[in-house]
């Protein structure tokens, strides 16, 4: 079946007597669907709630809608004018043609992906049944407990930057969570056949606060058309050289850089080599790589020394 | 499976269509609608072959439901064309040779038509960038990237002469 809901009690009540499965812009969907990864067939359409479709500035922050499309928000002006780096990840995420379909909110409960999940059934049916399949074993990593693929919105780490709350209505009540504890709840299930359980309505993004330098940088083989090889969103204050730091697709989920936080903090008279050098020693300890398809896994850890284009920006720039 | 009625508003001509909740807005082009001037090509919103305007945007058709798209203006390569004569983007496309295959073709003119809508005289980085969800295999985009900007000369000068 194909359920289009125009409010959101409609939507509730077609997911708790229907099960569909949720479908936004279809871009990570599709093609999971297409290699019977996810079930086909019967879809609840939701990009046809007005309350999940819009951009709001409140006087806190703003709040995206999650159904609102990658495009649609990088249209926004005053939105990219206030969040610099969420405005650089709009920009560089996937394709133009996905980035007119694709929604914010299936940016962030995109599925992990693995050389030995992407796959087609016939592919697949030749191994073993891994926990993303509802077996009990990990291929790239025999004796993981868990689920190694890796996570790769380019959206997750700019929301963490910014301090997001994701906004939901799961058992029948609205629930607002930190953006850390959402992440992180959906990237464990994501690991699993569970489905989830809730409505994901949208992201309150606060105001950035004062004096902070924000950006975005990603690394890519070819553009648009790969998976991001790494990406780090940072934010930097040059009076008390408070700094956030996170790196996207080298995990399950992202990674925050505390200790090169911590580092830059403390010394101020460190030189950006010594604080990329730093970061890149952090990265290589905290990242949990796997194989890919495009890319091996030494030209990915050299790819982790891009993260010196971020500090340059942030640290090095020259005030205004 | 189920059968839905939907309309599409197919290259300025209002279409209605039965499809099922698993037919691709790029199965409707091409098998019911008979436009085959859309290619698939990947299957997975890769390579950009299936590129059609949905609402005025480039999208992969080959990955939107046929009936997420109900009501919506689709335009395709065959509606660039009339019997008389091809679009300007097409003839620019001939002229700098651009064209090896011809597989990404439809794709690669769709996505210029999509970018020269909204920005009539691009720079080389917003044409690479509006190009980028397409891969061509043949011709290694120099001529293609030369293709958009004498396109848009071309289009410059047909709305000059139309004023």
């Amino acid at each position: 079946m194909y359920y289009k809901p125009k409010t959101l009690k409609d939507a509730l009540s077609c997911l708790s007597s229907e099960s569909p499965v949720i479908l936004a812009g279809g871009t990570d969907l599709m093609p999971l669907v297409k290699n019977d990864l996810k079930p086909s067939g019967n879809y609840m359409d939701i990009t046809h709630i007005p309350d999940l479709c819009a951009v709001q500035k409140t006087s806190e922050g703003w709040f995206l809608g999650a159904a609102v499309t990658i495009s649609g928000l990088l249209e926004n002006a005053a939105l990219c004018g206030t969040y610099p780096a969420l405005a650089r990840a709009l920009s560089v995420t996937a394709s133009p043609q996905i980035r007119n379909m694709g929604t914010i909110g299936g940016n962030i409960l995109q599925d992990r992906r693995c050389l030995y999940f992407n796959q087609s059934a016939c592919w697949r049916s030749s191994i073993e049944k891994c926990f993303k399949t509802g077996g009990t074993l990990c291929h790239q990593i025999p004796n993981s407990p868990v689920c190694r693929a890796l996570y790769y919105s380019d959206l997750a780490p700019v929301l963490l930057l910014y301090e997001a709350q994701a906004r939901m209505i799961k058992n029948g009540e609205k629930q607002q969570v930190p953006i850390e504890t959402f992440i992180h709840d959906h990237t464990g299930r994501n690991g699993t056949t569970e489905r989830p359980d809730f409505l994901l309505e949208g992201f309150f993004l606060p105001f950035p606060r004062k004096g902070y330098r924000s950006s975005f940088e990603k690394i890519s083989i070819r553009g648009s058309v790969d998976f991001p090889t790494v990406h780090f969103a940072g934010a930097f204050h040059p009076e008390t050289r408070d700094t956030r730091l996170f790196a996207g697709a080298v995990a399950e989920s992202p990674v925050e850089l505390s200790d090169t936080e911590a580092f830059i903090k403390a010394n101020q008279n460190a030189g950006l080599d010594q604080t990329a050098d730093t970061a890149v020693k952090e990265l290589l300890a905290r990242a949990r790589l796997i194989k890919e398809a495009t890319i091996s896994v030494k030209v990915k850890k050299d790819s982790f020394q891009n993260i010196r284009t971020l500090l340059k920006t942030l640290i090095c720039q020259p005030e205004p | 499976m189920n059968y839905f009625t939907i309309t599409l508003t197919i290259n300025r001509e209002t279409m209605v269509f039965s499809v099922t909740e698993e037919d691709t807005l790029l199965d409707v082009i091409r098998e019911k609608a008979g436009l085959t001037g859309t290619k698939q090509g990947c299957g997975c919103e890769q390579c950009g072959a299936c590129t059609v305007l949905l609402n005025h945007k480039a999208v992969n058709s080959c990955c939107i439901l046929a009936l997420q798209a109900d009501n919506g203006v689709i335009e395709t390569i065959e509606g660039l064309e009339s019997p008389e004569k091809l679009h300007p983007i097409q003839q620019a496309y001939i002229e700098e040779g651009a064209v090896q295959c011809g597989f990404c073709t439809p794709g690669m003119i769709m996505s210029t038509k999509a970018l020269l809508d909204q920005v009539p005289n691009p720079d080389t980085s917003q044409i690479r960038s509006a190009l980028s969800g397409n891969i061509c295999r043949c011709t290694g985009y120099t001529k293609i990237e030369a293709a958009v900007k004498n396109a848009a000369r071309k289009l410059e000068e047909v709305s000059h002469e139309s004023i």
